[in-house]
Formats: C-alpha cells, sequence, structure tokens
C-alpha cells in the first residue's frame, strides 16, 4: 500500500525536482538520513506538538493501569492492589451496563441520522444566499445556543414543551389534546436529538462554511453556462468540496460514539429514569466516580476506546474504498 | 490483619496476573509507607472514650435548649458579650486549611478585611482552599492522590468519599490523646460539643481523629404555607388520609399543595419517616435493619405514589431543581416543599410575609404505625489533622477552639458577622446587620464555619416571633426525632457498594412514584439491593455495634 | 514570485454587499425563496426568544422573577442590581481578566503548535508522519485519566499557575485533525509551482497555505478560544480560588447555588443565587467571547480560492 501511495504522488515528486537527489522533491525514497535532513523544517514545526502529545498524554497514560487495579488514591498507583481482569468481569456480567450500552448505541445513530447532517444542510443553506448581509446575520444568531449550558437548555426546553409549557398552554387554550414530552420516557431520546440540534447546529455549520470559502467560483460559472441547473451545480460541486471534511469529521465522530452528551443525559435522567436515559457515561459516573471506584472508570475507559478504535480503523478503511482521504493514510 | 500479609497477597496476585514487573515497585511502596488498607472498624478495639460534655455558660437564651440537640432560642440579640478564649491560639504560625464551601470565592487574603481580622484574632496566618460543593468529589479525590496534604481538612456536607475513613487512619493525626475524656476540658468551647455530635461522627479504628461541625436535632422537614394549609382544613393531629384531603383542596389550577424537586424526591424520607420507616437503619436487638426491607417504607412510597396519581404534586418532580422548587413555595405556586430546618433563616426573608411559614407536624398514617420525623446528624461533617508534632496539634485544636465559640461571645460575633461598623452595625434592637462589605467578605465566602462552629441557636434576627413559633415546633416534635443508629460505625461494604444502592434505590423510587414502575418493581429492587450488599452493610453495622456497647 | 502566487493575490474577489446576484444564476424560483425565507425566520426564532429571556431575566428584579415563576420576558422595571452585586467585592472582574488573558495566550500557543503539526502531518511522506499520527490519534481513543492527570501537572510543578489551564490542552487532536484536512485541500499545483519557484517548506507554508487557509485557521482559532474560555474544570482541579478564571468562579453563583439543596445532609443554611444572579452569570460569561465572532466572519467570504489554480 505504502508504494501505491508513492506512485500516485510521484508525480507531485518528478515536477518539483529541487531535491539533492533530483528525485527526491517531497517523496523521495532516500535513506532514513536522507528524509531526516530533507525534512528537517518540517520536524521542526512538529516538534512543539510531539513533546506535548509525550508529555501529556504518554505521560499521563500509564494511568490506565488502574483499570486493571482496585485503586486507592492515597495508596498510590504502584501500591494499589492488582485485581486483573476483575473491573471488567463485573463491568460486562452487569445487565445495566449492556442496557446503558444499548441507550448509548441508539442515541448515538438516532445523532448520526438526524443531528450530523444538519448543520451541513444550514451551511448549504447559508451558502447559497446572495445576500451577505443576511447570511451573516442568520450564522451570527444561529451560534449563539452553542454558549449555553446544558442545565440552561435542558431549561428551555422544559419551558416550551413542558406540562406547564408554553406548547401546552397554546394547546390548552386551543381546546386540544395536550402533550406530554418532557418526563416521557418514550418521547425521551427524540427530544435529546431535538436539544442537540437547537444548541448544535448552528456551532456546527462553521466548520463547513470554512470548507466552503475554498470552492472556486468560477466552477459554478462554468458549469452554469455548460447547462448545469441549481441542484446538478449543488451535487457536482458545492457537495463534492465538503465531502472529505465530512468524512473526516464522521470517523471523528465515530471514535468518541459511545460519548453521548454526559451533561445532558445527567441532568435529564431522573425525569425519565435510567431505563430510557442511563449510557455509558452516566452509568460509569454512578459506579465509578459517585462510588470512588476509579479503576472501573478506567475500564470503561479502555472498552469505550478500543470500541472507538476499531470504528475508527474500519471507518478509514471504508473511506479509502470510496476514494477518500481519511484521517490517515 | 497485618499490612505485610497484605503486600504479600498483592504480590502473589500480581504474578498470577502476569505483571511481576509491575509488583516489584509495589511491594517496596507498601512496605515503605505501611498504607495499604487500614482496618477501620471498630470491632474488637478498645475504644477512645467520647469527649466530656462542658456546656458553656454565656447570655441565657430566652427559651432553653436541650443537651440532646433542640435549640436554645434568643428572641433578641444578646445584649453583653462575653469572651470564650483568653489568649491568642498562635504566633504567627501559618496554617493551611481546606474546606467545602456554598459560597462564591473569598477575595484574596491582602484585600479581604474579614480574613484579616480572624488571622489576627487567631494569631495564625490562614491559607484557605475552598472546595465547591459540585467539585467536591473530584478536587478531594486529587488531595488524596497528591500526598501533600494541608494542615486541616474538613470532610462533610454530606458526602462519602470513597475510603475515607481508611484515608484518615493512614494519613492523618490521631486526636484521641488531646480530645478523649476529660482532656478535651483544655478546649472549652470544644469541651462545649454535646456528646451526640461525637457519637453521630463515631470512632475510626477505635481512635477519634476528627473535630465534628454540629448540626442540631431538626433534620428535613415539611415546610408549609400556613395560610393555604388552613385554608385547605389542616389540623392538629391529622392523618394521612387528612393529609391527602389538604392537599388536594390546596390543589387548583396552576397551584399544587406539594412542592418537589427532583433531589428531594417527592419528600420520601419525610412521607416514609411519618409512616413509620427507620432513618436508613433500624436496630433490632443487636441486629440492623434496613429501612427499605421494611413494610413501612413500602408503605411511604405507595401513598406519595396516590398523592402524585392524585395531582397534588407541581408537574414534572424528577425535572425540577430545588432551586426552581423553592422560587414555587415563595411564591406561592406550591404550598409546601420539604427542606431542612436550616432554610428557615432564608426563607424569612425571601418570603417577607407574603404567608405564615411553618413546620409540619407529621401526620399519623393510615397503617397504624407511629409517626417518625428524620432527626439530622449531630456531626455535618467533620475536621481531621495532617499528621504532625504534638506542639503543632495543641496550636491547631486552640485554633478550632476559637472558631467554636459559642453564641453570645465576642469571639462567635467576629466569626459568623465579622468586624462591626466594617462588616456589621447594629439596629436597634442590637442585631448585627450586614453591611455592603458584609455582603462580600462573611464566613459564607470565607468557610471558616465549616472547620469548626458552635452549637446552633434558634435565632432570626428582628423576629422574635418566627423564634417562638418554631421553639415551640420544635419541642413537638421531639419525641418523634427517629436517629439513623449507623451513623458514627463503619462498614467496608457501604464504602465499596452503598453509593451504587443509593443510586438503584432513588431510581426505583422515583420511577415508582412518577407512575414509570408499579409498586411491585419496589420488592424485585429490595432482592438486588441485598444481593448488592445491604445484608453485608448489615452485617458489618452490627458487628461495629456491638464492640461499642 | 511565481505567476500562481501572484494571480493568487489577484484573484481575490471583491467582497460582495447587497443582492449582487452574477448573471449565470437563474431567477430563484418564487417557492424555493419562500422555504428559504421561512427556515431562515425559525432558526431565528428559535434562538433569539430564548436569549431575550435570559437577557430580560437578568435585568428584573427578585420579586419580578419570584411572581412570574422563574422568567421574565420583558422586565418592568429593569434593574441593574444582578450586575452590581456580581461585580461587588472584584473577583468577578479579576478572574474576567485571568480569563482574557488565558484565552488570549493559549489561543495562539495552541494554533501555533497545532499549525506546525497539522502542516507537518499534511506533507505526504514526512519521516516519521504516518506513526506519529497514529499515536496522536490514539490519545484521542484513551485520554488519561482524572488523578494520573493531576499527579504529572503536580509532577511538573504546575499546580496552582496558569500554565496548568493551558499546557495539559494545549493540542485538541479533533482540531489538529481537521486544520490537516484543510492543508491537505490545498491544492497541489500551488505547491510544485511555489517548490519550481524554489521556496521551501517554511515559506510554502507562510505564503501559500495560511493565506489560502484563513477561514480554516479563523475556526480553529475559534474552537480554542471557546473552549479555553469556558473551561473550568482544570481551574477547579489544578489551581487555589485566587486564581480561578471566570468560568470556574461563575459555577459557584449557579452550580454551588443550585447543588448545596441538592445534598440532603448539605447545609440549607446557605442561600441559593436568585434566579436573576445566575441569568446574569450567563450573560456575563457569554458576550466577551461572543465579541469574538464577528471579527472572524470577514475570513469565511465565499471564494478564496477563486482564481489561484490559473497556472
Amino acid at each position: 500500500m505504502a508504494i501505491a501511495e508513492r506512485d500516485a504522488t510521484g508525480r507531485a515528486g518528478a515536477a518539483g525536482a529541487s531535491g539533492a537527489d533530483g528525485r527526491a522533491g517531497r517523496t523521495g525514497r532516500g535513506t532514513r538520513l536522507k528524509r531526516l535532513r530533507r525534512d528537517w523544517v518540517l520536524l521542526a514545526l512538529m516538534a512543539p506538538g510531539v513533546a506535548y502529545f509525550l508529555v501529556f498524554h504518554y505521560g499521563a497514560l500509564a494511568g490506565n493501569v488502574i483499570a486493571f487495579k482496585d485503586y486507592v488514591p492515597f495508596d498510590g498507583l504502584w501500591a494499589s492492589q492488582w485485581v486483573g481482569l476483575d473491573n471488567f468481569r463485573t463491568m460486562f456480567g452487569d445487565p445495566d451496563f449492556w442496557s446503558a450500552v444499548l441507550n448509548t448505541v441508539w442515541i448515538a445513530l438516532l445523532q448520526l441520522v438526524f443531528f450530523f447532517p444538519v448543520p451541513i444542510a444550514l451551511a448549504m443553506l447559508l451558502h447559497s444566499l446572495t445576500r451577505d448581509s443576511v447570511r451573516r446575520f442568520v450564522q451570527s444568531v444561529a451560534y449563539l445556543p452553542h454558549f449555553l449550558s446544558w442545565v440552561i437548555v435542558v431549561a428551555v426546553f422544559q419551558q416550551v414543551l413542558g406540562e406547564t409549557g408554553l406548547l401546552n398552554n397554546v394547546l390548552g387554550d386551543a381546546h386540544l389534546h395536550t402533550v406530554n414530552i418532557i418526563g416521557n420516557p418514550t418521547a425521551f431520546k427524540p427530544l435529546v436529538i431535538a436539544e442537540v440540534i437547537w444548541k448544535d447546529c448552528g456551532w456546527g455549520t462553521i466548520i463547513f462554511l470554512a470548507a466552503l470559502t475554498q470552492v472556486d467560483e468560477q466552477q459554478y460559472e462554468a458549469a452554469a453556462i455548460d447547462g448545469a441547473g441549481p441542484w446538478r451545480r449543488f451535487w457536482h460541486i458545492t457537495l463534492p468540496s465538503v465531502r472529505p471534511i465530512i468524512v473526516l469529521l464522521l470517523i471523528m465522530r465515530l471514535g468518541d460514539i459511545l460519548s453521548v452528551g454526559f451533561e445532558q443525559m445527567l441532568l435529564q435522567r431522573a425525569s425519565v429514569g435510567a431505563d430510557a436515559a442511563e449510557v455509558i457515561d452516566t452509568f460509569v459516573y454512578y459506579k465509578g466516580l459517585v462510588g470512588g471506584d476509579y479503576g472501573y472508570a478506567a475500564a470503561a475507559g479502555l472498552f469505550k476506546g478500543v470500541v472507538g478504535a476499531a470504528l475508527v480503523f474500519a471507518a478509514n478503511k471504508i473511506a479509502h474504498r470510496l476514494g477518500e482521504q481519511g484521517v490517515y493514510r | 490483619m497485618s499490612t505485610s500479609s497484605f503486600s504479600r497477597r498483592t504480590l502473589l496476585r500480581s504474578i498470577a496476573a502476569g505483571g511481576a514487573a509491575m509488583a516489584a515497585p509495589s511491594v517496596l511502596t507498601a512496605c515503605s509507607t505501611s498504607s495499604a488498607r487500614h482496618d477501620v472498624g471498630n470491632a474488637g478495639k478498645k475504644l477512645a472514650p467520647w469527649p466530656a460534655y462542658v456546656p458553656f455558660a454565656g447570655p441565657a437564651p430566652d427559651l432553653p435548649g436541650t443537651a440532646d440537640g433542640i435549640q436554645p432560642g434568643y428572641l433578641s440579640y444578646p445584649k453583653s458579650l462575653v469572651s470564650a478564649v483568653h489568649d491568642k491560639p498562635g504566633k504567627g504560625e501559618t496554617i493551611k486549611v481546606m474546606s467545602i464551601t456554598y459560597g462564591t470565592p473569598p477575595k484574596p487574603a491582602g484585600q479581604n478585611r474579614f480574613w484579616a481580622a480572624i488571622n489576627e484574632a487567631l494569631g495564625v496566618n490562614i491559607e484557605f482552599t475552598v472546595v465547591p460543593d459540585a467539585d467536591y468529589m473530584t478536587k478531594m479525590a486529587t488531595m488524596m492522590a497528591g500526598n501533600d496534604l494541608p494542615d486541616l481538612i474538613n470532610f462533610g456536607g454530606g458526602h462519602t468519599l470513597p475510603r475515607e475513613a481508611d484515608f484518615v487512619a493512614a494519613k492523618c493525626a490521631d486526636l484521641s490523646e488531646y480530645l478523649s475524656g476529660d482532656a478535651i476540658k483544655a478546649y472549652p468551647n470544644l469541651a462545649n460539643l454535646p456528646t451526640y455530635v461525637w457519637q453521630d461522627m463515631g470512632h475510626i479504628g477505635g481512635r477519634l481523629y476528627g473535630i465534628p461541625v454540629q448540626r442540631s436535632a431538626p433534620g428535613n422537614c415539611l415546610w408549609i404555607n400556613n395560610d393555604v394549609f388552613t385554608a385547605a382544613g389542616m389540623k392538629d393531629g391529622w392523618t394521612s388520609d387528612d393529609f391527602m384531603e389538604v392537599a388536594k383542596n390546596a390543589t387548583h389550577g396552576k397551584k399544587y399543595g406539594l412542592g418537589s424537586s427532583a433531589p428531594l424526591l417527592f419528600g420520601e424520607t419525610m412521607h416514609t419517616m411519618a409512616f413509620g420507616a427507620p432513618q436508613g437503619w433500624k436496630l433490632d436487638g443487636s441486629a440492623f435493619v434496613s429501612a427499605y426491607t421494611t413494610d413501612e417504607y413500602r408503605a411511604g412510597i405507595e401513598f406519595m405514589s396516590k398523592l402524585r396519581q392524585a395531582g397534588v404534586y407541581n408537574p414534572n418532580v424528577l425535572g425540577t431543581s430545588t432551586v426552581d422548587t423553592k422560587t414555587y413555595f415563595y411564591n406561592g405556586t406550591v404550598a409546601s416543599m420539604v427542606d431542612g430546618f436550616g432554610a428557615l433563616s432564608t426563607s424569612v426573608p425571601s418570603i417577607k410575609d407574603a404567608f405564615v411559614l411553618d413546620a409540619a407536624v407529621p401526620y399519623t398514617p393510615g397503617n397504624g404505625a407511629k409517626p417518625g420525623m428524620q432527626r439530622a446528624k449531630g456531626a455535618w461533617g467533620y475536621t481531621v489533622l495532617k499528621k504532625t508534632t504534638p506542639d503543632r496539634i495543641k496550636l491547631i485544636l486552640r485554633v478550632l477552639d476559637y472558631l467554636a465559640s459559642p453564641f453570645g461571645t465576642k469571639e462567635y460575633e467576629l466569626n459568623h458577622f465579622g468586624v462591626e461598623g466594617t462588616h456589621f452595625t447594629r439596629d436597634k434592637n442590637g442585631s448585627p446587620i450586614a453591611t455592603d462589605l458584609g455582603l462580600v467578605e462573611n464566613p459564607v465566602q470565607l468557610p471558616v464555619k465549616y472547620l469548626c462552629d458552635a452549637p446552633q441557636v434558634l435565632y432570626v434576627p428582628g423576629r422574635p416571633d418566627v423564634v417562638q413559633r418554631n421553639h415551640a415546633w420544635q419541642l413537638k416534635v421531639a419525641p418523634m426525632l427517629v436517629r439513623n443508629p449507623a451513623w458514627g460505625l463503619q462498614s467496608e461494604n457501604n464504602s465499596k457498594v452503598g453509593a451504587s444502592i443509593d443510586t438503584l434505590r432513588t431510581d426505583t423510587v422515583g420511577s415508582i412514584i412518577a407512575g414509570r414502575k408499579p409498586l411491585s418493581a419496589w420488592d424485585d429492587t429490595v432482592k438486588k439491593m441485598r444481593s448488592m450488599g445491604l445484608d453485608r452493610i448489615a452485617e458489618d453495622y452490627a458487628k461495629d455495634y456491638a464492640s461499642n456497647h | 514570485m511565481s505567476s500562481a502566487t501572484q494571480s493568487l493575490r489577484r484573484g481575490r474577489p471583491a467582497r460582495r454587499r447587497g443582492p449582487v446576484r452574477p448573471a449565470w444564476v437563474e431567477q430563484p424560483k418564487a417557492a424555493t425563496t419562500v422555504a428559504k425565507a421561512i427556515a431562515l425566520a425559525a432558526v431565528v426564532l428559535l434562538v433569539t426568544v430564548p436569549f431575550l429571556i435570559i437577557v430580560s431575566t437578568s435585568f428584573a428584579s427578585n420579586a419580578e422573577v419570584v411572581a412570574n415563576g422563574g422568567w421574565v420576558l420583558w422586565p418592568q422595571h429593569p434593574t441593574l442590581r444582578a450586575y452590581r452585586e456580581l461585580f461587588a467585592g472584584g473577583i468577578v472582574t479579576h478572574a474576567l481578566w485571568v480569563s482574557a488573558g488565558v484565552t488570549v495566550i493559549g489561543t495562539a500557543a495552541s494554533l501555533a503548535c497545532t499549525i506546525g503539526l497539522a502542516y507537518a502531518l499534511s506533507r505526504r511522506d514526512v519521516f516519521g508522519g504516518k506513526p506519529i499520527l497514529l499515536l496522536i490519534l490514539f490519545t484521542f481513543l484513551f485520554p488519561p485519566g482524572m488523578i494520573p492527570g493531576f499527579l504529572l501537572i503536580k509532577g511538573l510543578h504546575l499546580l496552582d499557575s496558569y500554565g496548568a489551564l493551558v499546557a495539559p490542552v494545549l493540542i485538541n487532536v479533533f482540531n489538529l485533525i481537521v486544520l490537516r484536512g484543510f492543508f491537505q485541500s490545498v491544492p497541489e499545483e500551488l505547491y510544485e509551482a511555489a517548490r519550481l519557484d524554489g521556496a521551501g517548506e517554511w515559506l510554502i507554508l507562510r505564503r501559500i497555505v495560511l493565506p489560502l487557509s484563513k477561514a480554516a485557521l479563523a475556526v480553529v482559532g475559534l474552537f480554542y478560544a471557546v473552549s479555553y474560555w469556558n473551561a473550568w474544570f482544570y481551574a477547579s482541579i489544578y489551581l487555589d480560588s485566587g486564581h480561578w478564571p471566570l468560568q470556574q468562579v461563575l459555577r459557584t453563583y449557579v452550580v454551588g447555588g443550585s447543588q448545596l439543596a441538592d445534598s440532603a445532609a448539605g447545609d440549607a443554611g446557605a442561600v441559593a443565587a436568585p434566579q436573576t444572579i445566575q441569568m446574569a452569570v450567563l450573560v456575563v460569561a457569554t458576550v466577551p467571547i461572543l465579541l469574538v465572532y464577528p471579527f472572524l466572519q470577514k475570513y469565511f467570504t465565499k471564494g478564496v480560492l477563486t482564481g489561484a489554480i490559473k497556472s
């Protein structure tokens, strides 16, 4: 695969014949030393970032060893007792854990289907506006809710959709059936998605708007002259230009798929019950952190990481099949 | 069991787990610090005697309290204050302290005249780390892990940290020789703490490690809008059926007879105890019976679910915060709510006489049980000291003794109100009234009162009527107050699975009352809680108790 | 200077104002216009009304809030009381400066490090590129726990220093990957042209990649700035209260107040902050960072690349 990759980019290497051996450019396959000498500027640019990851992530990563321990903070990492796979055994043997996993996966899938495309659609809508001032205004308004904490977002939804909220007042005054949305386990998952859309869809557009700045406007003109209508222009020019970033975001989201709105769930868990609202993060919060079982929490973290890694790997493979760059090659 | 046997077992286990390389440092540390697993239970230990109780003879209250936690009532602020401490505790030493806070952070020491005044009075330089309630579990866990302890740490606020007792036994100073029996008389204000306060704090491994922060007997009670409840037919000696009627009568349109929030769980403690359930645990001979396994507790849940079905609670209780519930109570949306007795002092100014505020007397339940009420834990929390020299321990105890100066002393006035003319002025009745500076420099922002405090009194500035009413109520309900017999006892199983059991319990109770699950779900939950460890916890407590009595 | 880079500079389209529709765009259908207008109006209304209520409540009197059951749509007697109370004592003001400083310095440091790393990793076949990328991705999947993180900060003597608010979160993997993605979308032809001109990596980064990625830099910069501004968790465990940034101080008004009565054994004597203060807290916490956005908006202009690839 590595060879194929170099061949694919060989074009650039051949064109940029400024390298020492005439062939190197950016893609020479010279010796390690030569590549080192060639890339020293890039390596220097990388150095602070790499140092950061080594110190602050790999420096503390060993802490995950507590997943295999009965960790007692004041005894320290090493003096705490080894329990092998006990934490995992307890976790996997607990039906409540699997119920939380199921809820998490459900909500994550609903988010992927019903939330993930919304910012893209809104960004496209904004992009299609010809009037700059309107675009700017809507853009600046739409991203505001991102700055509200979950406590406030949940309160806002309750004021509007609650039993005595705005919606039911209107329905009641019109002698219509009132609806029971807040505190209703059946309506909970759609409600969660609605909250996420309200809070983050405007914020989510920003990244796509940035991608859309890179569309070559002249392509539209050329396409229009060739007789392509707005839909075809959208399909063949606009969408392809944001596709790589959509793929990137999708893969990153998959890596984090088992985390769905900890705070959002925690705040509403009591009102609809654990059966509907317990997700992995809240489950671990109660079992691991409130109960002080850090080893258990770390085990759950490792579980989430392994699942995320598998998904990232698979999604990246699929992306390559579809001719996308993906996160890594 | 000895430390070494444990570390040997650790080594074996880790080899079995294929971690021999990692086990090597573990053995070394375990031997050198000898901190692995302390036996914190009291079973089979010779217990350090409780500190002697020597009541302070200060300004006499208008309405006397009791040594058992009924608050002395003061109708007005004492005219002439006495002194409780004669020598300055310190000579300029620096003391690092850490405690929970419910307020906003204090102004820095250099700009804070309240802080300066406290330092000056104590003769020490206090460095304060405040830990907001919301951050308590994480911050305290890192403090424990960091192994770099402040001189004074307060544990409290209803939180129990994982292996808190282990930590205290391993890392904190054993204070038994300074506190036990008559030794405490060297610190007269600490000796003024009634015995029940020490008992509710308890021993760790048979020894005394902490100084408790006192709370009086009344715990969570039902605060009612007396105007609405009287109009709805509340009467002396009411029954649970009467209560249901009153709550229904008080509910109409968008007003509700009962207010509750998610954390208050429909007033679960108050109702189940009115139905005769114990508070947490019941002592049956020498055995411990969990409240949750009793018929009375079940009957209480059943009653609450009937109340909820009758529509007398505010909607979506389990999605409502306590702050919102308070707002509803003050503005008349709900006619009652369960809250701690301490809420009195903040509710009175918030309600501003819009209605008469009263604490309710529990109803007689339909199941024929004797109605009970929650007694507050006498020790709201306790303060421990880092291991240090005897001289420094004595210094810190003198500081705490100063902070415990009782109501009616000059020291109390400084600790609670600050400096006269700077932080407070007196009104015509002599009550201290906070100045603007007093609103930002006070013991809420600089929570010295959670390190150590005087026993509480019943005093509401400018409201002798409120004091009288509530003192009478305290005397009336005093015989109904029920203590949790597990207070002050150690249980290893409770520290391991107590939190998980409690999550399961509140989830189920909430679901049943909210109508998402049938009452029969409770029986399954009880079975599950027992298998999770409720029975083992009962055994732990029974063993610990047996050695105490 | 190569023709490519020159045309890049010339090719930047003039900023358009008002409804200037290029000739090649057909007249939109009325139905489309109406549908768009409705969608946009819905977005604006759904957002602005709750915000109006929040701001209004912060200016209302406590009595009015209690009478209304918690929220006020429009205050009868507007008052600054909540704000005065919030700023009394100077703690909030100090925290505001701390947050501003941490946000500015942190964002600059994060952007610099992220750019360097993202650029190097975006270049094909850079020495060690793939293993480094995978090692970084690994940290995204397996974050270190809270206590190991604390012990590390303690070991590095960063406890109770502002550095503890920046160093542990210097580079966000998500931002890094996004920026790298944008860098990769810069057309290869530009690199070739620049290299023909004899430009080295450093020059290419400065002259071609960064100018073409202004929108991406604005986005990533905004993400960093907002996360520094909103951060409180590290402050809560690494810093003493005297050094707290704004969000951690403000939390004590909001969370501290509401949690308090929530713990059954909590100290019922302490007061929960009234709704007016909670809403004022929200306004103070968000307005400063909201002000950043309009300055970044100019980078979201369409068609930066237009004309850049005429070689």
